[in-house]
């Protein structure tokens, strides 16, 4: 529908609480890709990111009914909500009672190049270093650099201040570029 | 070369970081169908729950002062519902019940008059100053 496609995330929403079924669609094709990257990222395991997607997903359909206007963007809303539950599972893992094995992505049926290859081999590596952060250091770099979020937008979501984030963020660049140091050569970068 | 074991030293050593985060962003997991089938079942499920109305979301875009005034007063019909009192209210102004006065003769009136003095006012006036 035109009108839904260009409509706000806040009118949508409102929308689907009047019962509106075209408007979760849309609300689902714009939230729920990001909810799954973020989540993915964060707790480096596919199908568990999948559960907090779907989970953060319901959370904002029973909402909707007592959404308040301009309370905040739904977006915002949603990517707080995935974080919170992505710590739920972590300090599950710590407590033994969630399982730490990885299930692999689902396999790319298209023929790969030798470039998708490279890509595919540079992003695993990223993601395995990025499991090597400590989980606010993860989150934050996350936001800022694969989601591409502002400072002032993480420190909502996370709840801390915008220094809060910059130290996060810096520390954990370092971390990354430390976990990555040794795999220049096999990642294809040519040393500088 | 000797690396370092500090940090700083590891960031010299891969600077391309940036390069990376865009690498990943495009390979950016995407939804299953069987993914969305599930959350759009949610969706349903909980949608067939609500009960009653609820408020009317804002409205996408405003149309102007006109379009914010004609909604303050209803839409169209309320539109109408004014133009209609204020035609009859001409009306009757200028064609009132027989019961009322004409309010029209008030203002065709070809002329009007007032004596600020009266005449043996002013005579006693003049009287006084001659005296």
């Amino acid at each position: 529908m035109t009108g839904e496609a260009s409509a706000p995330d806040e009118t949508l929403l409102m929308l689907y609480a009047r019962g509106d079924r075209h408007a979760a669609r849309e609300l689902t094709d714009r939230m729920l890709p990001r909810t799954l990257a973020v989540a993915t990222r964060v707790l480096g395991n596919r199908a568990e990111a999948e559960d907090v997607a779907q989970e953060a997903m319901l959370r904002l359909w029973r909402i909707a009914p007592e959404w308040q206007p301009g309370q905040a963007q739904v977006s915002t809303w949603l990517y707080r909500v995935t974080m919170n539950l992505c710590i739920d599972l972590q300090r599950k893992r710590r407590a033994g009672t969630v399982g730490l094995d990885d299930v692999p992505e689902p396999a790319d049926e298209a023929p790969a190049a030798a470039e998708q290859i490279q890509a595919r081999a540079r992003t695993d590596a990223l993601q395995a270093a990025l499991m090597q952060l400590p989980d606010r250091q993860r989150q934050a770099v996350v936001l800022r650099h694969l989601e591409e979020l502002t400072n002032p937008e993480i420190a909502e979501i996370l709840g801390i201040s915008v220094e809060a984030v910059e130290s996060l963020i810096a520390r954990g660049k370092r971390g990354l570029a430390a976990a990555l140091s040794h795999r220049r050569d096999d990642l294809g970068y040519e040393h500088g | 070369m000797t690396w370092g074991t500090n940090m700083a030293d590891d960031m010299e050593k891969f600077d391309d970081l940036d390069a990376l985060f865009d690498t990943a962003r495009k390979q950016a997991p995407h939804p299953t169908s069987a993914l969305r089938d599930r959350v759009l079942h949610d969706a349903g499920v909980i949608q067939s729950g609500f009960a009653g109305p609820v408020a009317a979301p804002p409205a996408v875009a405003s149309g102007g002062w006109f379009r914010q005034v004609s909604d303050a007063l209803g839409g169209w019909a309320g539109l109408g519902g004014l133009a209609t009192a204020c035609a009859a209210g001409v009306w009757l102004g200028f064609a009132p019940p027989s019961a009322l006065p004409d309010p029209a003769s008030y203002l065709i009136q070809d002329q009007s008059s007032f004596d600020l003095f009266q005449g043996e006012d002013l005579a006693l006036l003049f009287d006084s100053e001659e005296g």
